[in-house]
């Protein structure tokens, strides 16, 4: 696995209108000082849509208010993996005390200052609540803490101080398109070339397979004896010839797939990977899958391989697999059982339970594969679109894009 | 040709046919038949070779057969329908099988004995009482202690349990006494069981059909005098000679499976020109028989070759497993509903289709929602975004490990 190394570079701003709504106080601050202080964290001159609507906001809201200017290098920008920026205010009067202090002001996304500053329970509660409310109207909350720097340039406790709502006035203006942005993005490398090469040739066996034995379950259409050409063909012969050499392959294929689990030096061709639910919390993260899946949770967990529920699904088609190489074996076996000890051995479940049921059961389970299909092809498709991680382009060439700064639950952190 | 048979009255079958008028090149031939059903098992190349079957020339049956000293045979006919015994009786109608039948000297059959009664019972009992060959007909009803079949006051199982004690081969002849056959399908009432059900401690062959082909009966019965042993079973108990094969790999009409002729209707151009019986239910892929080779009624003709599908009716639970007879596939049985694999399996797909399909509507939709909910969130550097925000998910998105206060601390150095 290697992760291409980028610098991941600024967002871009774009031409966007921007309209400043209300702003919420968490604390001592009254709400235009929460706007001044927001207003404060820009660098001089700054083109920034967020901190030019900022500066107007209070220039007319409270004229009273005198902005501050802060020098260019006081100024540590948001990043992705650092949601807020950081800036040093120097030589602020503080109203509520005497003289002048250096203030640090951490302003960007709610979330992210939350997790950096102390707050209690409650306040906490509220915050958040208001928060929702403004995001449920159409805003995005722009959060706004500060730390007083104290002697010797030590910097205190960030105390949270409230938000101001953004809204924006031309919606639509979404940068859309992954592929412009290619620099928030890893490609990792993810599935070997065995393990492509397995997926593909599976998927040939399987079409050949249940294309050539659903017309021996059901020969539905051939000759019919009012046809004037009187060639009699081999429709059925060549078909039965295709159904059992793919099986012959097939069966390669799958042994192929027990050696590598035990010698492959690819991780997830090895036998560990087909059980997922190791530890506690990966039973937790499979729950969330199914909320996911079912509608009730927005986002599944990130994983970068499979998920909990994902490998299942797929233990479970080997197993499937397996089964309908041992039926097929049985039901092939039927014209040399008593010529052979080795079919006799393979032929054995139609003496328990009758031909019939076998050839049944076989035509069952091919139907049960052709679920499996569907299901997975939707949910490949889905969770490429959703999650535009190239999931479908993967198996092809197999790299899979992760966000930078994500963190799957199955690898370390996408630098 | 008619011949008088006035019972065993020379030592060997061989004087008594001579006596009854047949003479020795009658007797070859029959022995010559004899042989040519036994070669069934010898057919496949390769195969492990039933009992040396295969090798054994008409001179050598004749010599044996012909050395036979009046066996003594029980034939029981439990619960049945007496088709066996009839399949027996008129195997091609040659008379010469009809002597060795009653020249069996068999002691007890309900159906061509004349005794009755007490007489009938004593016949039993004085056979039962010596070293005898016992061939079954009919299954054994064990529920409500074998009420469903008693005869002269003694249930089924005990008759067969008394029979077995000294015979020295067992015969299980027919669909019923190989494993019960339609009165032992489901719900099966009356709890019927095959002869190896209940006679557990000695070998018994197994000779399946419904009924069976009247000379693989008379051929198994010949093989236990000439062999004295049991010809080599299969692994459901039936003797190899004769089942060794299934139907399918010597269908007349095969040629037609491997070409997609098949017969969609009975009354299609399909079944006028003799195509493949597959589609409308032929169970001949699945059934192990010598149906085709031997044919029936002296080899006029069989079911196949009469435009019939094979019912598989040497198959066990023939009844239960091969049914609707008329279909390809058995029905898959459930809550009540019985329906076919090929649209249980459909049905299945198209409910994970339209599960897909619903699936996918309620996630656009859900997707559309939440993209109304954002409309207006455009990337800003202000939260450090570099996409739109909520994919995958924001919170998810790790705050970096290093201290801010203290990264703060060094920025303010620098600026100083």
């Amino acid at each position: 696995m290697t992760v291409d190394e980028q610098a991941p570079a600024p967002a871009e701003a774009g031409s966007l209108k921007l309209s400043v709504g209300a702003v919420f106080s968490a604390g001592t601050l009254n709400a235009g000082r929460v706007l001044a202080m927001a207003a404060a964290a820009a660098a001089p001159d700054s083109s920034d849509p967020v901190d030019v609507v900022l500066a107007a906001q209070l220039a007319s809201e409270r004229p009273d208010i005198p902005p501050v200017t802060v020098a260019e290098d006081d100024v540590d920008p948001a990043r992705v993996d650092r949601r807020y920026s950081l800036t040093r205010v120097r030589d602020l009067q503080r109203p509520a005390e005497k003289g002048y202090r250096d203030v640090v002001i951490m302003r960007g996304d709610l979330a992210s200052v939350l997790a950096e500053t102390k707050t209690t329970r409650e306040d906490r509660s509220v915050v958040l609540k208001n928060a929702d409310l403004s995001s449920r109207r159409g805003n995005r909350v722009l959060a706004v803490a500060s730390a007083i720097v104290e002697e010797g340039d030590k910097v205190g406790d960030f105390k949270f101080q409230g938000f101001v709502e953004l809204r924006s006035s031309a919606p639509g203006a979404f940068a859309d398109d992954v592929a412009a942005r290619p620099d928030s993005w890893a490609r990792v490398n993810l599935w070997s070339v065995s393990l492509r090469l397995q997926h593909w040739s599976n998927v040939l066996a399987i079409v050949i397979l249940s294309l050539t034995g659903f017309y021996i379950m059901d020969p539905f259409f051939g000759p019919v004896a009012t046809d004037n050409a009187q060639q009699a063909g081999y429709l059925m012969g060549w078909v039965r010839f295709i159904h059992f050499t793919t099986a012959f392959i097939w069966l390669v294929i799958g042994a192929a797939r027990v050696v590598s689990a035990f010698r492959s030096r690819d991780r997830y061709l090895r036998w560990p990977t087909l059980w997922p639910l190791k530890k506690k919390d990966d039973v937790k993260q499979l729950g969330n899958v199914l909320s996911h899946y079912l509608l009730l949770k927005d986002h599944a967990p990130l994983y970068m391989a499979h998920n909990p529920l994902q490998q299942l699904g797929y233990t479970g088609m080997y197993v499937f697999g397996a089964i309908q190489m041992l039926t097929g074996l049985t039901l092939y076996g039927l014209v040399h059982k008593n010529s052979s000890w080795f079919w006799a051995m393979m032929s054995a479940p139609t003496d328990w339970f009758g031909i019939g049921p076998v050839r049944v059961f076989h035509a069952i389970m091919m139907f049960l594969i052709w679920c499996f299909v569907v299901l997975h092809i939707y949910l490949a498709v889905r969770s490429d679109s959703l999650e535009r991680h190239g999931g479908i382009s993967s198996m092809i060439n197999g790299g899979v894009w992760m966000r930078r700064g994500s963190k799957p639950v199955d690898a370390p952190k996408i630098g | 040709m008619s011949y008088e048979l006035s019972g065993w009255t020379e030592p060997t079958l061989e004087e008594n046919l001579i006596r009854a008028g047949f003479d020795r090149r009658d007797f070859l031939k029959y022995c010559g038949e004899l042989a040519a059903v036994f070669a069934v098992g010898g057919a496949v190349i390769g195969s492990a070779t039933p009992a040396s079957a295969a090798s054994v020339p008409a001179e050598v049956i004749a010599e044996k057969l012909g050395a036979v000293k009046k066996p003594l045979v029980v034939w029981l006919q439990l619960q049945e329908c007496t088709g066996c015994m009839e399949s027996t009786l008129r195997s091609g109608g040659t008379t010469i099988e009809d002597a060795v039948l009653r020249l069996l000297s068999v002691e007890y059959n309900e159906l061509v004995m004349p005794a009755a009664g007490d007489a009938a019972n004593k016949a039993l009992d004085d056979a039962n009482a010596q070293p005898h060959l016992l061939v079954v007909n009919g299954s054994i009803p064990v529920k409500d202690g074998g009420i469903y079949c008693t005869i002269g006051g003694k249930s089924a199982e005990q008759v067969l349990r008394e029979s077995a004690k000294n015979a020295t081969g067992i015969l299980a002849v027919g669909a019923c006494a190989v494993w019960g056959s339609v009165q032992a399908s489901k719900p099966n009432p009356t709890g019927a069981v095959g002869v190896d059900a209940i006679i557990t401690d000695k070998p018994v062959v197994n000779v399946a059909g419904c009924p069976p082909i009247g000379e693989v009966i008379t051929a198994t019965v010949a093989y236990v005098l000439t062999h004295g042993a049991l010809p080599k079973l299969d692994a459901q108990g039936r003797p190899l000679f004769a089942y060794d094969q299934r139907i399918h790999d010597s269908c007349q009409r095969r040629a037609h499976f491997d070409a997609g002729q098949f017969v969609r209707s009975f009354d299609d151009d399909g079944a006028r020109n003799g195509w493949c019986l597959y589609e409308v239910g032929c169970k001949g892929p699945s059934t192990f028989a010598a149906c085709p080779i031997i044919k029936w009624n002296k080899g006029t003709s069989w079911p196949i070759q009469a435009g019939h599908p094979c019912l598989g009716c040497t198959e066990k639970n023939f009844f239960d497993n091969y049914t609707p007879f008329y279909q390809t596939l058995p029905n898959v049985g459930g809550f009540g509903v019985e329906s076919t694999a090929e649209a249980i399996g459909l049905g299945v797909v198209g409910i994970a289709a339209a599960g897909v399909a619903l699936h996918a509507g309620a996630t656009a939709v859900k997707q559309a929602a939440s993209r109304r909910a954002a409309e207006g969130n455009e990337p800003l550097q202000a939260f450090g975004d570099s996409e739109r925000v909520w994919l995958p998910n924001p919170k998810k998105v790790e705050v970096a490990p290093e201290a801010p206060a203290a990264e703060t601390t060094d920025d303010s150095e620098k600026a100083e």
